[in-house]
């Protein structure tokens, strides 16, 4: 397995906050693969994720990407920043400009390109993620699940390697967030490595390749997703669920399940049990 | 009513028309009404109606509101523009006008002239509005700011309108959904309730903008913020031949009339 980036022994501390937020923590994220972080609020999510950005920087430890600790210069900053691409929880945080297309050119014009290019960027993206008929609407007209797409849009605009996403199914209602995981296996298929932060256990063990479970501030789990649920009992352990499907498939009785592969999705289901 | 501007500026058929192009137009007209008299005046009043209401179809009620309102100021000062004071020890006569308080002191009253400047002012009031309501009414607010960075307005100043625009309707729904919750929980009941609750509400809105700041710098950080925020350039858009000449013929004719007065 190669490491796109890999943080180690990582130590952090919000100013007044009391306790450290990252306790030592180690983890990898591997290149080309569908990696999620899972752990409850507070777990050191998106702490790490402003780590791996290089917005926060850490009171111990290190942050490798492509095995170099990364430089935290201004312009070394800059450079790291359009190959990795942060979307954070909350949309209103990051989204700058008025409108979905202003918004898309931002981050394309602040990376020098010249306009005819961040045009031409700005439409085949705004297309692509059937963002057209909003490109001119005003930001607050937007739903939720619009104004994460446009996010998404605007982060994708710079074609980064590396792809976060910090609970990007919060709050989205079932359609939006079929939409949404749609366009990351899609931005996954053209080679793009994500990392998804959840504490939602059945949308990890579903899209995931790779999997790291946080708690309070450390990575106690990584593998894949069969690894990991396979030590039910440490998970509840931890406060968190086990997958629903993965629930109901170890219900069944073991004559249907012997020598099949536990479904990851309805459909899978469908296939192993009819 | 802001929500319902804004939602105006974007839905109205003039919305792709040039801004460059309206705000010119707008600005030649607001001249005239600053500099020529009543009649004028009058003639621009309804000729921007018509070119608001029936060419761009803005909805008639949104601007008889907006005139209304914005008028409200101009009646505001009405006192001061009408009522004259007098002592009554140095003469109290009034020359010609109409007599509203006699004491043994002063006496306060209209006089005749007032009401000529009372009609200037209401019609010069209501064309500029005219020329005004034309543009913020037609035009959504990022077009507007293409035409101050054309016109070379410093980007500070566009910045600012920005994130301006871009964050009080938000501020406007946390606002309310933090009166809501208010008013579910029986809050804002009682005058010294209402007087109670908005200032906790201003203190948590406080508390919510500035958490709100530090993570949209995090979050401007994140897609490389450099030094500014740079709106897109202006991007040329077309003027039916029919305003044009229009609105050129129009002028022309306000022009002449100008002349002949």
């Amino acid at each position: 397995m190669t490491e796109m980036m890999e943080v180690c022994n990582l130590r952090y501390n919000y100013p007044g906050h009391g306790r450290e937020v990252l306790r030592d923590l180690t983890i990898r994220i591997p290149k080309k693969k569908r990696t999620a972080l899972c752990g409850h609020n507070g777990a050191g999510k998106s702490t790490l994720f402003m780590h791996m950005t290089g917005i926060l920087q850490p009171e111990g430890g290190t942050v490798k990407w492509n095995g170099d600790p990364i430089s935290y210069r201004n312009k070394d900053l800059q450079l790291l920043r359009r190959r990795i691409g942060l979307v954070f929880q909350d949309p209103e945080q990051q989204l700058i400009m008025n409108t979905p297309y202003e918004d898309i050119t931002y981050g394309l014009r602040n990376a020098f390109l010249p306009e005819d290019e961040i045009r031409m960027r700005s439409n085949q993206l705004l297309k692509l993620l059937n963002l057209e008929e909003l490109a001119d609407v005003p930001i607050h007209r937007l739903s939720l699940g619009q104004k994460k797409r446009v996010a998404l849009a605007g982060v994708m605009a710079l074609e980064p390697e590396l792809l976060l996403l910090d609970e990007p199914a919060a709050y989205l209602d079932p359609v939006s967030e079929k939409l949404l995981m749609n366009e990351l296996n899609r931005i996954h298929a053209e080679g793009v490595t994500i990392v998804m932060a959840t504490h939602d256990m059945n949308i990890a063990y579903a899209w995931a390749d790779w999997l790291c479970v946080l708690h309070q501030g450390k990575c106690v789990m990584e593998g894949t997703p069969f690894e990991i649920f396979e030590n039910a009992a440490y998970i509840k352990e931890l406060g968190l669920e086990t997958p629903m499907l993965l629930e109901a498939w170890n219900a069944l009785p073991a004559v249907m399940r012997e020598g099949k592969i536990p479904p990851r999705s309805l459909e899978e289901w469908k296939l192993a049990v009819g | 009513m802001m929500k319902q501007i804004d939602s105006v500026t974007y839905s109205n058929r003039f919305r792709l028309l040039s801004p460059m192009w309206k705000c010119g137009f707008a600005s030649v007209l607001f001249l005239f009404a600053y500099l020529t008299g009543p009649v004028l005046q009058a003639m621009i009043v309804v000729w921007m109606l018509i070119w608001t209401v029936i060419y761009a179809k803005v909805p008639t009620g949104l601007y008889a509101r907006l005139m209304l309102v914005s008028c409200s100021l101009y009646v505001l000062s009405l006192p001061a523009l009408m009522l004259e004071f007098r002592s009554a020890a140095a003469g109290g006569q009034i020359a010609q006008g109409l007599l509203l308080v006699k004491t043994e002191s002063f006496l306060v009253y209209v006089p005749d002239t007032a009401w000529g400047i009372v009609l200037e002012t209401l019609m010069r009031v209501l064309a500029c509005l005219s020329c005004m309501f034309f543009v913020t009414l037609t035009t959504p607010f990022p077009a507007v700011l293409q035409v101050l960075r054309r016109l070379r307005i410093p980007l500070i100043v566009i910045e600012l309108c920005v994130i301006m625009y871009r964050f009080i309707f938000l501020l406007l729904d946390t606002a309310h959904n933090m009166l809501l919750a208010q008013r579910c929980r029986g809050g804002q009941s009682g005058f010294r309730g209402k007087i109670r609750d908005t200032a906790i509400l201003i203190v948590r809105l406080f508390t919510k903008t500035m958490d709100r700041y530090r993570k949209l710098s995090y979050g401007l950080i994140s897609r490389g913020f450099t030094d500014s925020i740079t709106p897109p350039p202006y991007e040329k858009s077309i003027v039916p031949l029919r305003y044009r000449f229009e609105s050129i013929a129009g002028t022309a004719v306000l022009f002449v009339i100008k002349l002949w007065l």
